[in-house]
């Protein structure tokens, strides 16, 4: 009970404490932003006071509350028990608010210093207000017989036992890749609250120097979240893949973009105080993205176009999330354009041969990407609305129409880095581009002899190499400067390994499918793979027996042994498997094992035959055998283990009595399993049973039997376990996970760089106070020219 | 010059990018048979989504077989959200859904369309 009532005392500190710092921001009062500022570290004080309890009931397993018994369960270890905190939409939103008020107890003394407190914490209190209500409509703190008193449950009924976590979530990835991601939908708030702040203010340029290292925090940590996303999927689910343009994909991958473009389009503001409405709309679209996505993949309008499962989060909760998103929406838009002609200053035309110019083409490249993204995930909602069936578009669509853009962004990248800001000197820009240029065209013809034939893929190599050569050159020049220079060239040079990594692995792997005998090794392609055997582990679940199955990789020059498993669960009441690839990691490449079945040797020869139809006895070719009928249970009666027989009718030539194969059916959880009773043909040592029936009841003359003959006369060996696999090569994956890395390596150092950059402007500013008014805030210009990249 | 380029280009990009969503987000419409042969041949888990026009031709609570356009029979396991019309026998409608295979093949249909 003290769980639900802090939800609703949380959503009155969060509406108290908005309230505070608008009458501030009316009043120009600092007693109410006194107030706002005591509310909001209340409220963050009491969001990590409700996390802190939901975390103690999830450990204390306390299943009388909803949320506990529908992720969690007695045998989870503790890692995956804390992890059961955000499995759920109600523990996410949790902890997406956590972090938003987090980041708010940090953003509030940093706003207060550069003087934005009222303004700022005014609009990211009041998305906190949104958060909060979320919560109160997707409590976390629900009690098990409230939610289920439709179905007669009262205080009195515990259930002993959660349901427990999706056996897809049992992994490290888990609690990791959530958090981060959630950091970084948090801190997206930040710049949108500072551009807002900047609207009211009406002061268009400092937010930006403010706002800056903000953005480029939550641009890192949620590139970093996303990329631990497909490193997950791809090192778990066993498809082979780390991105599949999934509607939750696109909806961290779109809000990214648009942070993208932000930078780079901050960072032309910076220097030369133009874009100013171009950075306010591409703030508020960067979070209003934020909004979309949640929207559309926590309101179940995607339900049905996905992979991943949507539930439907209820009618309040819906409109919770659609009044969130178009609040913001339109209050963004509103500001941007009442303050139009304001922000009209400083307004100038960029000259084509200067960095802001080519800076400006390339956000509007990224912009594009996040466009079409944008376009395709919500496609099955368009569809809808426009009555048409609800159909997701087809991975080709990202596909296709990225291989046109990321060549043209890589293009303008390596281009708008030849420029100077304001003007280029023409006989520079020529050599570099001489230099760069030349690199590239026999590096790409290098990539074209080593395999690289499809045009496509020769363009996307070609800009690679082009923007590869173009920041490893200037980027080694600044790092021998200063390394905090650096980070923009570092992020670049991450992007075009993620991109060579792309290429290679998803144009150039090699794909096998391989029936494994155990210790029977098998040749597949340019490896030979030895199923060696299987361990059960993770015992304490009793939903499901989990295997471990173990395959030797060998080839000329190595010897290894992977693990792959593939385990059924009650969890989803047995209805698909659950698997993880068996993975080699490597530099040059990866080999990638994923289960696809295991099953015995047959050790019957076996011929599939329909009524009244023929067989040959696979032991003697001149006999031809003829199935009259399948007896039905009733004519056979039970086996003396009880369990029930059918038969089927088997003529064989010069006989003039037919055979009759017995077979017992037992009913498991799945499928009949059916045990043979051998029956001898007459004259030889061959006996025939019946392995399986396949009814057809539309018409009961097309069933159809499996037949099995073996020699009497033989022992019947043991058989062996057959294990089935997708078995594949892929060259240099290796460079989309240190792509990413690196890239997030470069927005360190870039944070670091404009954090430093602001102490020193602060520093500046306390001599000698820069002027506030619209557009006329002076700021100290770095004395490099080349730098200012993100 | 850059403020006439990126208004040119929004104006045409974003018909463009409904246009190239429109030509990769339609579902074929076939018969049970033409489904039930992809399904046979696709490597995925599951075979693609598709649209059967279909002829409700036996419905009870636990089951409801319908009618192709070539007049196949087959069984239709409907799990989407209530359909605005009830579904009554006769009654001609657009099924999405995908087939599941083996011996006794069915149409697992998660929307309905009035034809």
């Amino acid at each position: 009970m003290i769980g639900q009532i802090l939800i609703h005392v949380l959503f009155g500190l969060s509406v108290g404490s908005a309230i505070s710092y608008w009458m501030a921001w009316f009043k120009n009062d600092e007693t109410y932003t006194k107030v706002g500022r005591t509310l909001f570290a209340t409220l963050a004080f009491g969001l990590f006071l409700s996390a802190s309890m939901l975390i103690i009931n999830i450990i204390q397993h306390r299943f009388e509350y909803t949320y506990v018994y529908s992720y969690s369960s007695r045998e989870l270890p503790l890692h995956l028990l804390i992890a059961t905190f955000y499995s759920g939409q109600e523990g996410s939103f949790l902890l997406w608010t956590l972090l938003v008020s987090l980041i708010g107890v940090v953003l509030t003394p940093y706003a207060r210093r550069h003087g934005y407190e009222t303004a700022a914490m005014s609009m990211y209190a009041l998305i906190l207000c949104f958060l909060t209500l979320l919560l109160v409509a997707k409590n976390p703190f629900a009690y098990y017989y409230e939610s289920f008193a439709a179905q007669g449950m009262t205080l009195a009924d515990v259930p002993l036992n959660g349901k427990g976590l999706n056996p897809l979530l049992h992994n490290a990835w888990i609690t990791i890749h959530p958090p981060i991601l959630f950091t970084g939908f948090a801190a997206m708030s930040v710049s949108f609250a500072f551009a807002m702040a900047g609207l009211l203010k009406r002061d268009y340029h400092k937010w930006i120097t403010i706002a800056l290292p903000w953005t480029l925090f939550a641009t890192a940590i949620l590139g970093f979240g996303i990329m631990l996303g497909g490193f997950w999927a791809y090192e778990t689910l066993g498809w082979g893949g780390f991105w599949g343009w999934d509607p939750v994909e696109n909806s961290s991958l779109i809000p990214w973009l648009v942070t993208v473009a932000l930078v780079h389009t901050m960072l032309v503001q910076k220097r030369t105080h133009g874009l100013v409405k171009t950075n306010m709309a591409l703030a508020i679209s960067a979070f209003v993205m934020v909004l979309y996505s949640t929207f559309l993949t926590r309101s179940g309008v995607l339900g049905d176009t996905s992979v991943h499962s949507f539930v439907d989060p209820g009618k309040f909760a819906f409109w919770i999330l659609l009044a969130f998103m178009l609040t913001f929406t339109v209050f963004g838009a509103t500001m941007v354009l009442r303050r139009r002609s304001d922000m009209n200053i400083n307004r100038e035309d960029f000259d084509p041969k200067t960095r802001e110019f080519m800076l400006s083409i390339g956000a509007s490249l990224v912009m594009a990407s996040a466009i079409f993204v944008t376009v395709g995930t919500s496609w099955p909602v368009i569809m809808e609305i426009i009555g048409q069936p609800k159909v997701a578009v087809a991975i080709d669509f990202y596909n296709n129409v990225h291989r046109i853009l990321v060549p043209a962004i890589l293009i303008v990248n390596a281009l708008s880095l030849f420029m100077q800001w304001r003007h280029t000197n023409g006989k520079d820009f020529n050599r570099h581009l001489a230099i760069s240029g030349g690199a590239a065209v026999v590096l790409t013809l290098l990539s074209v002899v080593a395999g690289i034939r499809d045009l496509a893929n020769i363009a996307l190599v070609a800009s690679a190499w082009f923007a590869f050569v173009t920041n490893a050159q200037l980027g080694w020049s600044f790092v021998r400067k200063s390394p905090a220079m650096a980070g923009a060239y570092i992020s670049h040079l991450g992007i075009a390994l993620l991109v060579f990594g792309v290429i290679a692995s998803s144009t150039y792997s090699e794909q096998h499918h391989a029936v494994l005998v155990e210790n029977v090794p098998t040749k597949v392609g340019d490896y030979t793979l030895t199923y060696t055997g299987k361990e059960q582990v993770e015992l304490h679940f009793k939903d499901r027996e989990k295997f471990r199955y173990h395959v030797r990789i060998q080839s000329a020059s190595s010897d290894e042994t992977v693990s792959a498993v593939l385990y059924w669960s009650d969890f989803n009441q047995r209805q698909s498997a659950f698997l993880e690839p068996g993975i080699r990691w490597g530099l040059s490449n990866d080999l990638y094992v994923t289960p696809a079945a295991t099953d015995e040797e047959d050790v019957f020869l076996k011929r599939t035959v329909m009524r009244g139809g023929t067989t040959v006895n696979p032991f003697d070719s001149a006999q031809t055998l003829t199935l009259e009928r399948f007896t039905m249970p009733m004519e056979e009666g039970t086996s003396p283990e009880g369990l029930m027989q059918m038969a089927a009718v088997i003529n064989v030539p010069g006989q003039t009595e037919p055979v009759k194969a017995l077979t017992r059916i037992s009913m498991g959880a799945g499928a009949p399993s059916f045990e043979p009773v051998w029956a001898t043909l007459p004259g030889s040592t061959i006996a025939v049973g019946l392995m399986n029936i396949t009814r057809n009841n539309d018409d009961p003359t097309k069933s159809t039997g499996v037949l099995g003959f073996r020699d009497m006369s033989k022992p019947v060996p043991t058989p062996r376990q057959v294990f089935t696999v997708d078995f594949s090569v892929k060259p240099l994956i290796s460079l989309v996970w240190f792509g990413v890395i690196t890239m997030v390596l470069g927005f360190a150092f870039s944070i670091v760089r404009y954090s430093r950059l602001i102490k020193d402007q602060r520093t500046f500013s306390g001599r000698q106070p820069a002027p506030v008014a619209a557009g006329q805030a002076i700021e100290p210009q770095p004395t490099d020219t080349n730098a200012d990249q993100a | 010059m850059l403020r006439r380029i990126i208004i040119i280009a929004v104006i045409v990009l974003v018909p463009i990018a409904f246009y190239v969503a429109s030509q990769y987000g339609e579902l074929d419409d076939v018969t049970f048979t033409q489904a039930s042969r992809t399904e046979a041949t696709m490597e995925g888990d599951q075979a693609p989504k598709v649209i059967i026009v279909s002829s409700i031709t036996q419905l009870s609570d636990a089951e409801m077989f319908c009618e192709d356009r070539e007049g196949t029979r087959f069984k239709v396991d409907y799990t989407g959200s209530a359909p605005e019309t009830p579904f009554a026998a006769g009654q001609v409608v657009r099924f999405v859904g995908h087939v599941h295979g083996g011996a006794t093949g069915y149409f697992h249909a998660t929307q309905v369309y009035a034809k």
